[in-house]
């Protein structure tokens, strides 16, 4: 109803063919931002290409029969991940899509809730609660994958099932189709859904790097961490950038498939398929259990710290140690560090979604370069940036790689398209007619943007300030490539713990994930909460 | 002092909406421009406010000519059909939006708006306050107010700036018929108070009577263009 009116105010509104007022605000707004994302996205990318053009680099990698093997384990985890995400989120998706029950909307947000977790966190629960015998196997890496992605595919798919028209089903029970026909009619009309969610779900196992890292041990390896491995083990760059471009192909592949298309909307829904009391509340069971299962576990870890008897004591110790034993280390900075690193992240990636913003919002001529110009972070992974970074700004003039600032900034280009996208819509929906009766009142475009429009979006750019936040604490691929030692990340701090043997090193990781978890969460239930205020 | 309209045509999709149109409006006076739906009348409006472009033609304020002027700096008000208040404001910082200081208007542009002190704006404020009938609505939030309150919040924020002109784009249409009436006879009260040059569309004959000085169809003004799909594009 919302977009129908939205729309129909835009018509009213007319074209966008003010009379121009080549406001200088927003040049300079799009020449820092495109400028910006110019010089930290597409100029390490663009080295990295460089880079990978060395024939014996190429022929190196591709001659080798270990580069076919971790291709061929990168795509079959990837694969296999999706589909096992996809058959488990289909029986949550209809359940949401089609039933009413109580708590539904509070469930389906809580699903959801652990594609806001780190993946090292979702890694260590995994770690922490699987046998030894399959902790560090494939089994364990897609089951992380599962964990980590099944809350959101349901809630999606369940959205896009909620939103289709209830009286195709209706029409085809007229006709006589049995349930399970009706329910593959709704299967093949949400196919396009359905595809574009296991596009997107295929990039990020793709491109899953902390999971790998800390659930592959040193046997299983993806092109992600192939390229870590290349970079600081075998100090073979040339080879990690031929690496990072093969895995720029593939993901970018798989990223055509997210291109959705959306069907129709139908608020009312009621399933005509009957589904046993039984059946429904599995389902419920199933996924909250997943839900829960990596906060439970790690915090079961974080409490229980080995005795010099061999027993496990119940309490907070694993918390208290984590400041005596990795003073020597530094890691007592991590959680200091990963906080004053996500709150500039965050101002960062905030300030130029804003930046970005004013030039889509007010210089409608440029808004189509613009917004391609930043969708470019989305198709880098974090690891591919965070090398392209390593590589491109490691000499005089742009010898910034070690500058305290290259971390918040680079990983500000993985949270700011995040933040747009929660800002984008929030502009988009205010009345266009606003800022026309604001100009004729006298207020310049610019002035108008600061006067009108951002005090229209003070709740979702909270929620994007939340949101960059949360994503720059998670960060992982890109920070493990520019981190310095005694100013370790949290999740970098995470990995080099769990990397190491002994019962307390695991158990301060532990405590440290539920830190991460607890920060991530609190700021993604914030981000939630605000972005629904205007 | 007068604003001419001269030769003015907008085609959208290789449709046009004007057609050469040609009007002018002489100062302190209310122009009441009818027509068919679709026949550009709000077209026109937006051309004279500088939101819709013109493919050729010009629109002049005596001897300055607003073609290429950005809306800010024309000086014109407006008044849509239905709310378009600025929900993060409340009455008084809706009806003060445009009488609060503009550096960039102020330094940009050679027009005479002079920078308002705020005993000034609230002396304004209470003034229009009074003339459209909201004294004690001050602090109210605008989307507590009813459609009819609305338009007078709208109408009020349109006149603090002492507008050149005021376009009104069918501000009662979206009325029931007794605030209408009630407004209709308060909007002529308070243009002729005020001494505003407006322009108003409407498609009802009686309101144009009793507001207008005049009454012109958009026909008559030289637009020889076709019917197009939506007017208020």
């Amino acid at each position: 109803m919302d977009r129908r009116v939205d729309r129909h105010r835009s018509r009213l509104a007319g074209p966008t063919t003010w009379v121009d007022e080549r406001p200088v605000g927003v040049a300079l707004a799009r020449t820092v931002s495109v400028g910006v994302i110019g010089l930290f996205v597409a100029w390490p990318a663009a080295r990295l290409i460089v880079s990978a053009v060395d024939a014996t680099a190429a022929r190196q990698v591709f001659g080798s029969e270990r580069t076919w093997r971790i291709v061929g384990f990168t795509l079959a985890q990837a694969t296999l991940s999706t589909l096992a995400t996809l058959a488990l989120a289909l029986p949550g998706a209809w359940l949401i899509g089609r039933h009413r029950f109580r708590a539904r909307r509070l469930l389906t947000a809580l699903w959801s809730a652990p594609f806001a977790l780190p993946s090292v966190v979702v890694g260590s629960a995994l770690l922490v609660a699987l046998p030894d015998s399959i902790e560090r196997s494939m089994l364990s890496i897609i089951a992380a994958h599962v964990l980590f992605n099944v809350g959101m595919v349901t809630r999606v798919l369940g959205e896009a099932w909620e939103a289709s028209d209830e009286r195709l089903e209706q029409a085809a029970a007229t006709l006589g189709a049995s349930p399970s026909m009706r329910v593959r009619l709704m299967l093949r009309i949400l196919l396009p859904e359905l595809a574009s969610l296991a596009g997107l779900v295929m990039a990020l196992c793709l491109t899953s790097f902390g999971i790998i890292r800390i659930l592959g041990g040193p046997l299983l390896q993806t092109i992600e961490t192939e390229i870590h491995r290349q970079t600081f083990q075998n100090l073979r760059i040339d080879r990690a950038a031929v690496l990072a471009l093969l895995q720029l192909v593939l993901v970018g592949s798989a990223l055509v498939l997210t291109s959705r298309r959306r069907s129709g909307a139908s608020t009312s829904f009621r399933s005509l398929v009957p589904m046993p009391r039984w059946i429904g509340r599995f389902i419920i069971v199933m996924l909250t259990t997943l839900t829960a299962l990596p906060i439970v576990v790690l915090a079961n870890r974080a409490t229980r710290w080995p005795t010099p008897t061999n027993n496990k004591s119940r309490g907070l110790q694993a918390f208290n140690e984590l400041r005596a034993i990795t003073r020597g280390s530094g890691l007592l900075n991590a959680p200091i560090a990963s906080l004053a690193t996500s709150i500039r992240t965050a101002l960062f990636a905030t300030g130029l979604a804003v930046a970005l913003a004013l030039v889509t919002v007010v210089g409608a001529n440029s808004s189509r370069v613009v917004t391609t110009i930043a969708s470019l972070p989305l198709a880098v992974s974090g690891v591919t940036l965070g090398l392209g970074t390593l590589l491109g700004f490691a000499a005089s003039p742009l010898d910034w790689r070690s500058r305290w600032w290259m971390v918040p900034v680079t990983q500000g280009m993985v949270a700011f398209p995040f933040a747009l996208r929660v800002l984008r819509p929030a502009y988009d929906a205010i009345d266009p007619r606003l800022r026309q009766v604001a100009a004729t009142l006298g207020t310049n475009r610019v002035t108008t943007f600061f006067r009108v429009v951002l005090p229209n979006v003070r709740g979702p750019l909270a929620a994007a300030t939340a949101l960059a936040a949360a994503v720059s604490l998670g960060e992982f691929g890109a920070t493990s490539f520019l981190v310095r030692e005694r100013s370790e990340t949290i999740p970098v701090a995470i990995g080099l713990l769990t990397a190491r043997p002994g019962e307390r090193l695991q158990a301060q990781a532990a405590a440290l994930c539920v830190i991460l978890a607890a920060m991530t969460m609190g700021l993604t239930a914030a981000a939630s909460m605000t972005g629904r205020r205007r | 002092m007068t604003l001419h309209v001269k030769s003015v045509s907008v085609a959208f999709d290789a449709a046009k909406v004007l057609d050469r149109v040609s009007l002018t409006i002489p100062t302190g006076t209310v122009t009441a421009l009818t027509g068919a739906s679709g026949t550009g009348k709000s077209t026109l409006l937006k051309v004279i406010a500088g939101l819709t472009r013109p493919d050729s033609g010009s629109v002049f304020w005596d001897e300055i000519d607003l073609t290429q002027k950005p809306t800010h700096q024309r000086q014109v008000g407006m008044v849509f059909q239905d709310r378009v208040l600025f929900p993060h404001l409340d009455v008084r910082g809706n009806i003060a939006f445009g009488l609060q200081r503009n550096r960039a208007t102020d330094s940009r542009t050679t027009s005479n708006r002079t920078t308002i002190n705020r005993t000034t704006i609230n002396r304004r404020v209470s003034e229009l306050l009074d003339l459209v009938g909201l004294v004690g609505f001050e602090r109210r939030a605008v989307g507590t107010l009813s459609g009819g309150e609305a338009q007078r919040v709208a109408l009020a924020r349109a006149l603090a700036p002492k507008p050149r002109v005021l376009l009104l784009d069918e501000p009662l249409g979206a009325l029931d018929l007794d605030t209408r009436r009630q407004l209709t006879t308060d909007l002529a009260r308070l243009l002729t108070i005020e001494g505003t040059t407006a322009l108003h569309v409407t498609h009802d004959p009686q309101e144009a009577a009793t507001i207008a000085d005049r009454v012109v169809a958009i026909d008559e003004l030289g637009n020889n263009s076709k019917k197009g799909p939506d007017e208020r594009r």
